[in-house]
């Protein structure tokens, strides 16, 4: 059995509109992934309590939460902003939820004092939140939401206001520590690096639907669609008349059995490496050769990203393959070069529409 | 929205609008009453009688001809003026207080912040007391510039026109300072900055980068200090003099002495009409300024003032300390003075507040008066406008009724006095501590509303995904937070009440001695010292509000 089980949820507001269902197993971390506006933190809300579902059920662990106010659900949340209450210390702040719930004081008391240690912020349970840093802050709000043992964690972006290496060191912890509770939580971010850090199950979200859902690696390997390939970084997307092989052509996968429409080739990354001029045109099973020319070059400290353009002489941006070379590799903007690709990886994609500006 | 809390939400309205009208009602009928036409006003005759409808449309023609006559007309200008002079000085007073607290770290800065409780602690007819002593004929001031062989403007300058304009501009300049200046604080200077790297000079870098986002706060600030001074009374009855009559007074006139209610009716309805505008363009004002503020980051520490900057804040702080606070320093002055008879000279000690005790002179009983009516007064206002704004706030019925406590800035006070003493008669303690309320409620409405507002609902949510039912997510998230500022409030309505002359003197019909009754008396009878000491008991009084503030406040 599922422990959480959200089925045919609907939420309406304006235009706006969600309809979803998930499923966790017990421990797993789900990450809802998507960009801004896609109603990640509305499902998270409905889920909460704190917003109230048009249709659907939601199960904890079999029972039926959705008619149940927040307090009733047994549920802890991390919010974006924290909301930590700043007039009461650190170890109030993790207590409030225990001492509501009916958890004795001495059993709370131990229950502060190993979460703290493990947080490493037991030195700082006797301030006050707005005297703690960004990352104390973030490991009591995370302390306050497990401290009474709920049934389902939800995190609402919690890292997103903090700086880079703050936020990486942070992500390591959080791993541990849902590792650590057993708890079964489900995370929002807009964040493909933290999905793939902290994610057993990713739901991709676009315009109020889940678009793509499973382990991370599916995700990668079977991206449904090329607005999830430009999302999620996967590789590149590219004009599906651009293998004129025609047993090549016809050896491509198809996404979903064969869709209907527009059709991009999509190339996921590391598929494509620099090759000679004297190849171009050319096919040799799986492995097809293409003249383009460099768009751009951008030095990566041990590489250099070369971004070629696809077929050489095109115009447009979404065209441009990325090929990693070697620091020694002479290579310039401009220049015409040979791309070879192995299709066996390729597939090719129903179009949709592009993905870039919603990249994160 | 739960329909307990919609069905609570309209019941606090319904409350809220019958404290305002039902004075204002009780006040119309009685005017607009089917009196006879040649009746002063003594015996209503029979509803339905022919009498009764020419008696009515008698008084209706009376009322239409009092809203067009010379008497409305000039006191309509002489109010608008009075108020748009006296608006324009306090700003220009206030804004360089307001960029200096803003932009500067300097000694001084905190007192001067503070000075933005004075229009609300001092009581009207305190300050007018204060600025007689001082700048009076035989005032500490006019005395000092006659001694330095300067030819002074002389205490008739106080009851021209301009006289009343200075009074109002410094009662109300650290309104000013207050309000543009914790605006101007956290105003971002990236826009200003931005401008400046396109090439514009500071000005115009001021002008395009952070003026329209200080506009909203200053006509905010001015729109209010205009109501205020709109509106004013006291003042205006004792330094208007011979230049004019503002409605508000022409109102009180037609009231208590000339019994013509229909005139008072056609004066309120301008009146209002007027304060209208002025409350609508405060809160939309408001609204511009508050949502402009959410987008403000950090605030950048404040500078510590150096060369013309400091040359500049010293000049300016002296001459708040000469022309601001020398009245207040007058007072003090007099009520520790102690006149000598004929041919002994003056002397300093307790004696004006010793002889306070004496018979005749009930002090105690004022002060106990004062203390129990405004205290009753205080906390029920303070109960109902916070329960007001709570269920607007909780409901979260999408549009909230913020109009509804900007009402009654814009109703005469004379004329709800009047309208209660209609209703419940005069003279009772019971309807004295109505009148309080009825005029300290909007102002605990008004802050609480911004308190509410100011709440993170992540907060209420956190506790509620905690465990806490509504109730207890109110109880341990929200009323911490909002503590400070219910006491705040809760102290301002005190303090609103405790200096208030106009109710206990329009509705105790003489029975109910308070303080600033007692300090009326004795300045009507020109016992001046005395009048001081009462002062200086009835400032400590009134001043609680900056001790619970300063409590209050929790750090950050």
């Amino acid at each position: 059995m599922n422990h959480l089980e959200v089925s045919n949820l609907r939420f309406a507001h304006g235009d706006f509109s969600v309809s979803v269902s998930l499923s966790l197993r017990k421990g797993q971390t789900g990450v809802l992934l998507g960009p801004s506006g896609c109603g990640k933190t509305t499902l998270l809300r409905c889920v909460a309590g704190l917003e109230h579902q048009d249709a659907g059920s939601i199960l904890i662990e079999g029972k039926d939460i959705g008619a149940l106010p927040p307090e009733k659900r047994n549920l802890g949340f991390v919010f974006q902003d924290l909301a930590l209450f700043d007039h009461l210390t650190g170890r109030q702040n993790i207590a409030f939820g225990m001492k509501l719930r009916g958890i004795a004081a001495a059993e709370s008391g131990t229950r502060i004092d190993a979460l703290a240690k493990t947080l490493k912020i037991h030195g700082l349970l006797g301030r006050r939140p707005y005297a703690m840093s960004g990352g104390e802050r973030q490991r009591l709000a995370f302390a306050r939401a497990v401290a009474a043992r709920p049934a389902l964690l939800l995190m609402d972006e919690p890292l997103s206001s903090l700086d880079a290496p703050l936020r990486r060191e942070l992500r390591a912890y959080l791993r541990s520590s849902l590792r650590a509770e057993g708890v079964t939580a489900l995370h929002v971010t807009h964040d493909v690096e933290e999905a793939l850090e902290l994610g057993d199950a990713i739901f991709v979200m676009k315009d109020g639907r889940i678009v793509a859902s499973g382990a991370p690696e599916e995700i990668w390997d079977n991206p449904p669609d090329a607005w999830c390939v430009g999302f999620l970084g996967l590789g590149a997307l590219l004009p599906a008349g651009l293998v004129k092989d025609s047993a090549q052509a016809a050896s491509l996968k198809r996404a979903g059995g064969g869709a209907k429409g527009p059709e991009r080739l999509f190339v996921p990354n590391g598929c494509a490496t620099l090759c000679g001029a004297a190849e171009c045109g050319s096919a040799q099973g799986s492995q097809a050769f293409f003249r383009g020319e460099v768009a751009d070059v951008i030095f990566l400290g041990d590489r250099r990203r070369t971004l070629v353009r696809l077929p050489a002489g095109s115009e447009a941006e979404n065209d441009a393959l990325s090929v990693d070379v070697s620091t020694d590799v002479p290579i310039a903007k401009g220049e015409s070069v040979g791309v070879r690709i192995d299709l066996s990886r390729c597939r090719l994609l129903p179009a949709n529409e592009r993905a870039d500006a919603d990249r994160p | 929205m739960k329909p307990g809390g919609r069905k609570l939400l309209l019941a606090m309205r319904f409350a809220a609008l019958a404290i305002i009208f039902l004075p204002l009602g009780a006040f119309v009928i009685s005017a607009l009453a089917p009196y006879p036409a040649n009746n002063a006003g003594l015996e209503p005759v029979g509803p339905g009688t022919g009498a009764a409808r020419g008696a009515f449309s008698m008084a209706l023609h009376a009322l239409l001809t009092s809203l067009a006559s010379s008497q409305t007309v000039s006191a309509l200008r002489f109010s608008l003026l009075q108020a748009a002079a006296s608006t324009l000085l306090a700003v220009i007073i206030g804004l360089p207080g307001a960029y200096f607290v803003a932009s500067y770290e300097f000694r001084g800065r905190k007192p001067f912040l503070s000075l933005a409780a004075v229009p609300f602690c001092l009581p009207p007819i305190l300050v007018i007391l204060a600025f007689i002593l001082y700048y009076g004929k035989n005032g500490l001031f006019s005395k000092a510039i006659g001694a330095a062989g300067i030819a002074g403007a002389g205490g008739g300058f106080l009851y021209s026109f301009w006289g009343l304009v200075t009074v109002h501009a410094f009662y109300n300049f650290p309104i000013i300072i207050q309000n543009v200046g914790s605006v101007w604080g956290k105003l971002p200077k990236s826009r200003e900055e931005a401008a400046r790297t396109m090439g514009a000079g500071p000005f115009r870098a001021f002008a395009a980068g952070s003026l329209p986002q200080l506009l909203p706060s200053l006509l905010q600030s001015a729109s209010l200090v205009f109501l205020f001074c709109f509106f004013s009374f006291t003042i205006v009855l004792v330094f208007g003099g011979l230049s004019g009559s503002t409605l508000e007074v022409g109102i009180y006139r037609a009231i208590r002495f000339t019994g013509n209610r229909q005139l008072a009716l056609a004066l309120a309805a301008v009146q209002t009409a007027i304060a209208l505008i002025a409350a609508s363009g405060f809160e939309s004002f408001s609204r511009k300024g508050a949502a402009i503020s959410k987008g403000f980051g950090a605030v950048a520490p404040r500078k510590r003032p150096k060369g013309a900057a400091r040359t500049a804040i010293a000049a300016y702080e002296l001459l708040t300390i000469v022309f601001f606070l020398g009245p207040l320093f007058a007072l003090v002055v007099e009520a520790f003075t102690l006149r000598g008879s004929m041919a002994g000279a003056a002397r300093f000690g307790f004696g004006n507040f010793t002889r306070l005790l004496g018979p005749g002179t009930p002090l105690v009983k004022a002060l106990l008066n004062s203390l129990s009516l405004s205290g009753l007064a205080a906390i029920l206002a303070t109960l109902f406008g916070a329960a007001l704004s709570a269920a607007e706030h909780y409901a979260r019925s999408g549009r909230r009724a913020t109009w509804i406590a900007l009402l009654p800035l814009a109703i005469s006070p004379a004329l709800v006095a009047a309208g209660l003493s209609a209703l419940f008669g005069s003279g009772g303690r019971a309807v004295i501590i109505i009148g309080q309320l009825s005029i300290a409620w909007p102002s605990v409405a008004r802050s609480m509303e911004a308190s509410f507002g100011a709440l993170e609902r992540g907060k209420n949510e956190a506790a509620r995904t905690l465990g806490a039912s509504p109730r207890q997510a109110f109880l341990l998230a929200d009323l911490p937070l909002l503590a400070p500022s219910l006491a705040s409030a809760g102290a301002f309505a005190f303090s609103m009440t405790m200096g208030d002359a106009n109710i206990p003197l329009l509705l105790g019909g003489g029975a109910t001695e308070t303080l600033p009754l007692l300090l009326y008396r004795l300045t009507s009878s020109y016992r001046f010292s005395e009048a001081c000491a009462v002062g200086i008991i009835l400032a400590i009084a009134t001043s609680v509000v900056f001790f619970v503030k300063e409590g209050t406040n929790e750090p950050s």
